[in-house]
């Protein structure tokens, strides 16, 4: 996610927020900003945000953004980019502001497998008594609420009710259940929506300079979430990766129940948690888009290079058989989050793939 | 930056600097020194945001300039050399510092010193530029001896543990005529307070200065100059306190200046005036060594068994002296009885008290006689120093009550 952080000269949200898109919620924390300075019947920040939204879809980068506004201390237009205070922050070097990430037991960062520690939030909780080095406000954010442990979220329930002056804590999660009631409840709450497609091309073209062909093909196939764009940018193997997977996917069509339960044991073996999941993720691409042609919207798919394979499929496959598969896949793809055997998982999904026609 | 000095000024500013690095920071130059080569001085400094600390030593600049370079790998570094003449260089392009020093070379890999977080100074009369920041707030003086002897006195009774903020400070609380530091951990307290010479405090003010900030303070000022005065300035407002030491005089100085600043703790201290003991049934007046002496040869028994040690308190009669008679025991390893002679007035008592407790406040106490005044075995002792004014010193401790 922090990937997305733009070059400081483009700033299309708000004339001066390093942040594409999400500009209602710009505008909301820009007010509250604009609020803390002077008028004494408008408040200024909350003490405590939660940014709600799937990954990779801008809540760290509008945490940054939202933390190097509050910190600035340039005149007129908040963050200004030019004064120490910003330029510290563009270094990640601002000690005004601390970044609490998911660890293993170890201590290392770990975002996908590590979980927030009990002794992070003590070490939050020391940090947030003592008052800002720099500016006038000591901002937090905490990454990954929903990595949470019970007891991290409890020991900091004090502190996020009512924290001393001029801190401001924002937490960032994936979605609401996975947090607990008590937090929720503590925070004002911004839930971030996935980026329109002409939005998402819009700013890949003017953030990244991407040539408008591909700016098409990875704001349709990234669901809103610039990050994942971004990051298959920064990565050269993503786009034959992602070729590759299609192509299996096509040959699975084909292939026989040996094989499809062979590539099963195969995946479930093998690959990595995350691998299998961007797997499922990019099947489930591709049957929406052969299910989106078979019900006449050619014009709404992802996979824009793939036009003629889509409907090739499209017309070779019963549309029943493709929306079965569609339900599986979420099924089994929300199974695998939980206690599930992936082998079991795997062959139920592989053997109902639709069939084409040799 | 072109700067050289002296391998042992060097080494006793890193050894200065060293503790207020950050150990386990999200911020990669908080782990860093500042080396910053101006006025013919260099600065040395480091924060983990709680403290700051300042240091200046002599040095030849040639090329003024600034860099931050890993203070682990300097400090070992630097230590190991011989006590020579070092020179360093920036490569301001790589920001890479070149160290010599006699036959050995070093090139060490910095950070940017425009990211170090700004320490604020007290000024010393160089120019006021962007990067610097001057405190401003009530300023006192303070004799460097004194001052390290109460924060002794005082700081080692603060808490450590960290989910009760307020106790791991020293309430330090400025009158005109008088300074006191007051700590406690909940089981004992300490109390310390001076005259203040000079009226150099206005209005009344008391801070919370965490006690690893004084213990820091105390440590540096081993090395000052006996005869400037420790400057002292609170800033309410920023909540923060500068303490500026100066070095011995020129020729065998290793530092010329150095300036801590802590954050302060921003809470109300509680009132510790309600558990000091009003009155007294026994009071016992022993010999400060001979007690200390005893007491450590009871904590080898106790040590086992929590710390406890008793203490029976028998009044003399005409023809009898008073004693303290101190047992401790514990199962594995056997007991200990020590009889002391005492000045006992007032009934005899038996009270348990923790012997770490009663070592830390006895070795720190200059005044050959203590006095013990108690009530009951339930009741808080406190343990004065003869000769002190009543105001002076007191130290509070809760006994335990060890089961029968």
């Amino acid at each position: 996610m922090s990937g997305t952080q733009l070059p400081a000269e483009h700033h299309p949200a708000h004339p001066s927020w390093p942040v594409f898109g999400h500009e209602w919620a710009v505008e909301y924390l820009q007010g509250a900003l604009e609020a803390g300075h002077g008028e004494a019947r408008r408040r200024g920040p909350r003490h405590a945000y939660l940014f709600l939204g799937p990954a990779q879809i801008g809540k760290s980068t509008l945490v940054r953004a939202f933390a190097q506004a509050l910190l600035c201390t340039g005149d007129g237009t908040r963050p200004c980019g030019q004064c120490r205070s910003c330029r510290l922050m563009s270094s990640g070097n601002h000690p005004d502001f601390r970044l609490v990430q998911p660890v293993t037991t170890g201590g290392e960062i770990d975002r996908a497998g590590g979980m927030l520690r009990v002794e992070q939030a003590s070490a939050v909780i020391h940090d947030a008594a003592l008052s800002p080095v720099e500016g006038r406000y000591r901002v937090f954010a905490i990454q990954d609420a929903h990595r949470a442990n019970d007891s991290f979220s409890n020991k900091l329930l004090k502190t996020l009710e009512e924290p001393p002056e001029g801190v401001v804590i924002c937490l960032t999660a994936a979605d609401r259940g996975s947090l607990l009631p008590t937090i929720i409840s503590r925070c004002e709450v911004l839930e971030l929506r996935p980026l329109p497609v002409a939005k998402a091309k819009a700013a890949l073209a003017a953030g990244w300079g991407v040539t408008a062909e591909r700016a098409e093909l990875l704001a349709r196939l990234c669901n809103g979430r610039l990050g994942w764009a971004v990051r298959q940018l920064g990565d050269e193997a993503a786009e034959t990766q992602r070729l590759d997977m299609l192509q299996e996917l096509w040959r699975l069509a084909a292939a026989s129940r040996v094989e499809r339960l062979d590539f099963a044991s195969a995946a479930a073996a093998q690959r990595e948690n995350q691998q299998l999941f961007a797997m499922l993720e990019a099947w489930g691409t591709w049957w929406r888009d052969v299910f989106l042609a078979q019900n006449g919207c050619l014009d709404a798919i992802s996979n824009v290079d793939q036009r003629a394979e889509i409907d090739r499929q499209a017309g070779a496959l019963p549309e029943a058989s493709v929306r079965r598969f569609l339900d599986t896949l979420q099924r089994v793809e929300r199974y695998l989050h939980h206690t599930v055997n992936t082998r079991l998982a795997m062959d139920v999904l592989l053997l109902e793939l639709p069939r084409l026609p040799a | 930056m072109r700067v050289s000095c002296l391998q042992e000024n060097l080494a006793k500013g890193l050894s200065i600097v060293g503790r207020a690095v950050a150990t386990r920071s999200t911020l990669p130059v908080l782990g860093n020194i500042l080396l910053e080569a101006k006025d013919g001085e260099l600065r040395l400094a480091a924060t983990n945001l709680e403290i700051g600390v300042n240091c200046w030593i002599g040095a030849k600049v040639e090329d003024e300039g600034a860099i931050t370079v890993p203070a682990r790998l300097l400090a070992e570094f630097v230590n190991s050399l011989p006590a020579e003449r070092i020179d360093m260089e920036l490569a301001v392009r790589t920001q890479t510092l070149h160290l010599r020093c006699a036959r050995i070379e070093a090139n060490m890999k910095g950070i940017d010193a425009a990211d170090f977080p700004i320490i604020p100074t007290a000024g010393g009369g160089h120019e006021i530029e962007e990067s610097t920041e001057i405190l401003e707030g009530t300023r006192i003086e303070l004799e460097p001896a004194g001052l390290r002897k109460m924060i002794d006195q005082v700081a080692f009774a603060a808490s450590t543990d960290e989910s009760r903020p307020t106790l791991t400070g020293v309430e330090v609380s400025f009158n005109p005529e008088r300074l006191s530091m007051a700590a406690t951990d909940g089981y004992r307290l300490s109390v310390r307070s001076i005259v203040l010479d000079k009226a150099s405090v206005k209005e009344p003010m008391t801070v919370i200065v965490p006690a690893r900030s004084l213990g820091e303070l105390a440590r540096i000022s081993a090395d000052a100059d006996e005869e400037r005065p420790v400057q002292v300035i609170v800033t309410q407002s920023r909540n923060q306190a500068l303490f500026q030491i100066w070095g011995k005089p020129e020729a065998r100085s290793s530092f010329h200046r150095v300036e801590l600043v802590s954050q302060l703790i921003d809470a109300r201290f509680p009132d510790y005036r309600a558990i000091i003991p009003k009155t007294h049934t026994t009071r016992t007046v022993v010999d400060t060594a001979a007690l200390l002496k005893a007491v450590r040869v009871a904590f080898l028994f106790a040590r086992d068994n929590a710390n406890i040690i008793r203490l029976a308190v028998v009044p003399g009669n005409g023809e009898k002296e008073g004693q303290v008679r101190l047992t401790a025991s514990s199962q594995e390893m056997g007991d200990n009885v020590n009889e002391l002679d005492a000045l006992v007035e007032g009934t005899d008592l038996e009270i348990a008290f923790n012997a770490r407790y009663l070592i830390d406040v006895l070795s720190q106490i200059d005044q050959p006689q203590v006095v013990i005044e108690t009530t009951q075995s339930t009741r808080p002792g406190a343990i004065r120093p003869v000769g002190l004014g009543e105001e002076e010193f007191l130290h509070v401790v809760m006994p335990m009550h060890p089961p029968r």
